[in-house]
């Protein structure tokens, strides 16, 4: 059984368009003009994982929202989980860049940083 | 509570007639169904003070229309309103059939009485308007012309009559009206108003109002306006009116620096079936735009900022309406005030003031005060003015506006003001924040916070023109139970 | 009135402009001043908390705060003088800046001024969408500011007018907010933004893309209740029978930026129609001696890096000229022609001993595209590209060895046979 998949390669602004073919467990690819493609096709067809960012209110700080991230890509099939699990989370103020908000983030393996300074409000 | 005079509408003619009853000794109120003044036709009037050879001699148009520009600087002065007495420019190409045209427009403004008209030559043309399409050599030149910002001189006219003991009831549309013996009961919903006397001051809508009495003497025609408005970049293409040859409907698609100056172009003029369609049409913005740029071809739609579209209220009757209803003596028809409606405004006011006068007794009011108390705009005081102010207040030198430069503390002010807005539209209208190049986009979130701030709201009630129409629909991670908080 | 005396003004504490001050100090400048109408440095980069920043420039991928604060440090750090909340109301072609904040209104005299204002975003008057006028219809930039800086949902159901890359930002941003993304519509025939965040932004979440369409009408009296959908020919007019209705309460526009030039037109600089900018030298200058620009304000980049780089040269080149520095050569126009949107600078000095960058867009995607370099019809440079899309910026370097006589040069670009 031979299954294709067609992929647009994200690591440059290039954009390469790569094939991928599927056979006796292995994946076949073809169509990227570096290195970097085939690795990224590779993970992509074995577990992809996406950066996601967002904004979690902060009590008290100069700022009514701080953004947040994770320290790595988190598996792409979590993203709408992970999202889903902020709800209703909030911080309060000060929050440093690099402060970890949340620990090994739904056992994911990843801690969840903030992305700026937000200091208590004046 | 009985008023003695009750408006129906708070357009441009319903704030200055209540504005003129203000200077007796009267009980007066004005009900209007928006959640602001000016919050109909007279938002998107061209503001352009026409000189009056217009309308046909004999008209109540032509004559209040003279009376009116005539008064109208003073007016503005009163008022603390820019006033920019540009002039206008009929122009055409040059024919036989465009020669009499310009003749009888002379002739019927110099019988209308309007100063200082006169025809001009292609040299003269060219050096009033440098842009100007170079085939357009035959012209009418009228200096008296004017341009006014119509929303803020209609603003301005409700803010004096407030100060002079006016209520207005915003937000209340009319529903019904029941004739009693000594007194005419207005109901809005279930509010119920009572008054001597009833000005119906209802725009397009004014024919609806009559016929809550039976009144079915004419009727309402909507004639939707398009208009443009260009940069400020733009607005030296123009410095006076420049209008084509009038059409039998309208005085055609007209170029016009606005006191702001920005340039606008427009209006169209299509008969719309429903009276509160203001859409634009991309139909009606090219014919704006060719229309505009077959007078000045250096027109561009690249500098468009705005388009919005207005209702004209024209009567059947082809003319203003302004008199009691056979119905009701006690409902005076203020009605088909279409252009040159602006321009006639406070001769229109005298004229019901007259009228009214025979039904009340007017006593003057040795308390009124004709100036409207402005808060400062550093804009229009000066730099060394504007700091001195900032040594006073710091909420001056808070930027909020970039393209107005509007600042925090004029908009404090506004909030604060005697007949403070309640929505972002409305703050625009007083102070121009948003109007300019960027539209809002970077002050519209501060503009919604402000608004919570001053008027004790949260910012997802805070709206664009009354309920409705919200900025706000959630909240960022918002959760109704709860939910976690990291220390 | 305030009096202050400064070596180098900068105007605007963006990325653009906090570079240009970084720059400055590295090249011996001690009296720098920044001006920002924020109360807080970083320009847009503090709404724009997405990765992807920082990959040519510092060499890792980081989010726009984290970007920002790596330079903020940096200048918070030095003797770099800060003014902010404050806003330029004037500026003249002698350098003499109007400043405005709340301890009033301050004359700012200074040898040299770096101007980096950023750019607007285009509105819904800008392109005419007919229609009715509720609410709902935000640019993406402000609905961004909203959701990301403020914490509030602009709308639940959104459609956006234009695939550049804030718009495909903000369709993957409210989808993660729980937000239904109904379609991103793009006139063009090709999506506006990088490959990348077409894939991540609009292909993850299965959010569909129409090209060659645009919207027609805006439906609704208090807030939007629809938008009217249809396909356009290849003057970007609609196409009568094509139209459609989708409803949705939030009409976002990512339709273009627009430099922010106000001063630039006060001080009298001379615009380029293209670039929306002040037409500039290989430094940046611009048309009026000792008035630099960079970043936005002088042509709308498609990376952050960019950006700072720009910045960085435009700084040291104002540092040079207080110093004293000051080119003499002639300058000559460089002309852009077939295949070429817009170009980056648009003078250079002849005669030069560096290489000339140029950097711009391209008018439309091409395949294995050549770049060539003409003076008075005799091509003295050419350059071999295998992709470029209008989304993103080209850059051509030609040698100082082919700029060796004077003479405007025409630049042009077009596909050629493939030699694979």
């Amino acid at each position: 059984m031979t299954s294709v998949r067609e992929l647009i390669c994200i690591v440059c602004p290039q954009g390469c368009t790569l094939q991928a073919e599927h056979q006796a467990d292995t994946w076949t690819v073809s169509g990227y003009a570096c290195k970097r493609g085939l690795h990224y096709a590779l993970d992509e067809l074995d577990a992809p994982k996406r950066m996601v960012s967002t904004s979690l209110p902060v009590v008290g700080g100069e700022y009514a929202m701080v953004s947040v991230r994770p320290d790595a890509p988190i598996p792409k099939d979590m993203v709408m989980t992970a999202m889903q699990s902020l709800q209703g989370v909030s911080l309060a103020a000060p929050v440093k860049r690099g402060q970890v908000v949340i620990e090994n983030w739904l056992q994911m393996g990843v801690n969840l940083i903030a992305t700026r300074t937000v200091y208590k409000a004046r | 509570m009985v008023y003695d005079v009750l408006i129906i509408g708070a357009g441009v003619t319903g704030c200055a007639i209540a504005r003129e009853m203000s200077r007796y000794e009267l009980t007066i109120g004005v009900l209007e169904q928006g959640s602001d003044v000016a919050s109909g036709t007279s938002k998107a009037n061209s503001g352009i003070i026409h000189a009056g050879y217009d309308a046909p001699t004999g008209s109540l148009m032509a004559r209040l229309n003279v009376t009116g520009a005539r008064q109208m600087e003073r007016t503005c002065q009163e008022l603390s309103v820019p006033y920019r007495r540009t002039g206008s420019l009929v122009v055409s190409s040059d024919s036989q059939a465009a020669r009499a045209e310009l003749q009888r427009l002379l002739q019927q403004g110099i019988a209308n009485g309007v100063t200082d008209l006169r025809l001009v030559t292609k040299e003269e043309i060219s050096r009033l308007v440098p842009m100007l399409n170079p085939n357009l050599e035959v012209g009418l030149y009228a200096p008296t012309a004017a341009v006014v910002p119509p929303y803020e001189l209609t603003i301005a006219l409700a803010e004096n009559a407030v100060q002079n003991g006016v209520s207005f009831l915003l937000g209340r549309k009319v529903t019904s009206m029941i004739p009693q013996p000594d007194a005419l009961v207005v109901h809005s919903g279930t509010e119920r108003y009572e008054a001597r006397l009833v000005i119906n001051a209802a725009g397009v809508y004014a024919d609806q109002v009559a016929a809550m009495l039976q009144d079915r003497s004419f009727s309402i025609i909507p004639y939707k306006g398009q208009e443009l408005i260009l940069d400020k970049q733009y607005g030296k293409l123009a410095d006076l009116v420049v209008f084509p040859l009038p059409t039998p409907v309208s005085k055609g698609i007209v170029v016009a620096p606005t006191p702001s100056g920005n340039l606008l172009i427009g209006p169209t003029a299509e008969i719309v079936d429903n009276p509160s369609d203001t859409s634009t049409t991309r139909e009606g913005q090219l014919q704006v735009l060719d229309a505009a740029r077959h007078l000045i071809p250096a027109i561009s739609s690249k500098g468009v900022i705005t388009s919005y579209a207005g209702l004209r209220a024209v009567a059947d009757t082809g003319d203003f309406i302004i008199r009691s209803s056979e119905q009701c003596k006690r409902l005076l028809h203020v009605a088909g005030i279409k252009s040159p409606g602006l321009s006639a405004v406070p001769a229109i006011a005298e004229m019901v003031i007259g009228l009214i006068s025979e039904r009340l007794r007017l006593t003057p009011k040795n308390t009124f005060c004709p100036l409207r108390s402005k808060a400062p705009r550093p804009l229009e005081i000066g730099l060394a003015k504007w700091h001195e102010l900032i040594k006073l207040d710091p909420a001056y030198g808070r930027m909020i506006c970039r393209c107005e430069q509007v600042s925090e503390g004029e908009i404090r002010d506004a909030l604060r003001g005697v007949l403070p807005p309640t929505t972002v539209d409305g703050l625009k209208r007083r102070l121009r924040v948003g109007m300019g190049r960027c539209q809002g986009g970077f002050c519209l979130p501060h503009l919604i916070s402000l608004i919570a701030e001053y008027r004790g709201l949260d910012a997802a009630e805070v709206t664009k023109q009354g309920s409705g129409s919200e900025f706000i629909l959630g909240r960022v991670k918002a959760n109704p139970t709860g939910g976690d908080y990291i220390e | 009135m305030n009096r202050l005396q400064v070596e180098l003004a900068i105007v605007g504490g963006g990325p653009a402009g906090l570079a240009a001050a970084l720059g400055a100090k590295q090249a011996g400048l001690k009296n720098i001043l920044i001006i920002e109408r924020d109360a807080h440095l970083g320009g847009i980069l503090q709404q724009c908390i997405h990765s992807g920043f920082g990959l040519h420039m510092l060499g890792t991928d980081l989010t726009g705060p984290e970007y920002a604060e790596h330079f903020i440090e940096q200048v918070v750090g030095s003797e770099i003088e800060l003014m902010l909340e404050s806003m330029v109301t004037g500026l003249t072609a002698q350098r003499v800046l109007t400043v405005v904040n709340r301890y009033g209104a301050t004359k700012v005299t200074t040898q040299a001024v770096v101007l980096a204002m950023g750019c607007r975003e285009r509105a819904r008057g800008a392109i005419l969408i007919p229609g009715s006028r509720p609410a709902g219809v935000y640019t993406a930039g402000t609905a961004q500011r909203l959701v990301n800086l403020q914490g509030f949902l602009p709308g639940r159901e959104a459609v956006i007018l234009g695939s550049g890359d804030i718009g495909l930002i903000m369709a993957r941003r409210l989808v993660l907010e729980g937000c239904k993304v109904k379609a991103v519509i793009e006139a063009m025939p090709w999506p506006g933004g990088l490959t990348r965040n077409l894939v991540q932004c609009l292909h993850d979440y299965d959010i569909p893309l129409y090209l060659q369409h645009t919207v027609t009408a805006i439906h609704g009296s208090g807030r939007v209740k629809a938008v009217t959908i249809a396909q356009v020919d290849e003057q970007l007019a609609p196409i009568p029978g094509t139209a459609f209705d989708c409803t949705c309460d939030t009409l976002l526009l990512a339709v273009g930026l627009i430099p922010e030039n106000e001063l630039s037109l006060q001080a009298g600089l001379m615009i380029d129609e293209r670039t929306g900018g002040p037409v500039v030298t290989p430094s940046r200058e611009t048309s009026a001696p000792g008035i630099f620009a960079c970043g936005n304000v002088l042509q709308v980049h498609d990376l952050v890096d960019s950006v700072s780089q720009e910045g960085l040269e435009a700084g040291r080149a104002a540092a040079a000229w207080v110093q004293g520095r000051r080119a003499t050569a002639r300058s000559y126009g460089i002309v852009p022609g077939e295949g070429i949107r817009s170009l980056v600078p648009q003078r250079y000095d002849y005669p030069t001993s560096s290489v000339l960058s140029l950097v711009g867009r391209v008018t439309h995607p091409m395949q294995d595209a050549l770049f060539t370099v003409s003076r008075k019809g005799v091509c003295v440079h050419t350059s071999r590209r295998k992709h470029l899309r209008p989304g993103e910026m080209f850059s051509v370097q030609i040698p100082a060895a082919a700029l060796n006589d004077a003479g405007d040069l025409d630049v042009a670009v077009r596909e050629v046979e493939s030699h694979d």
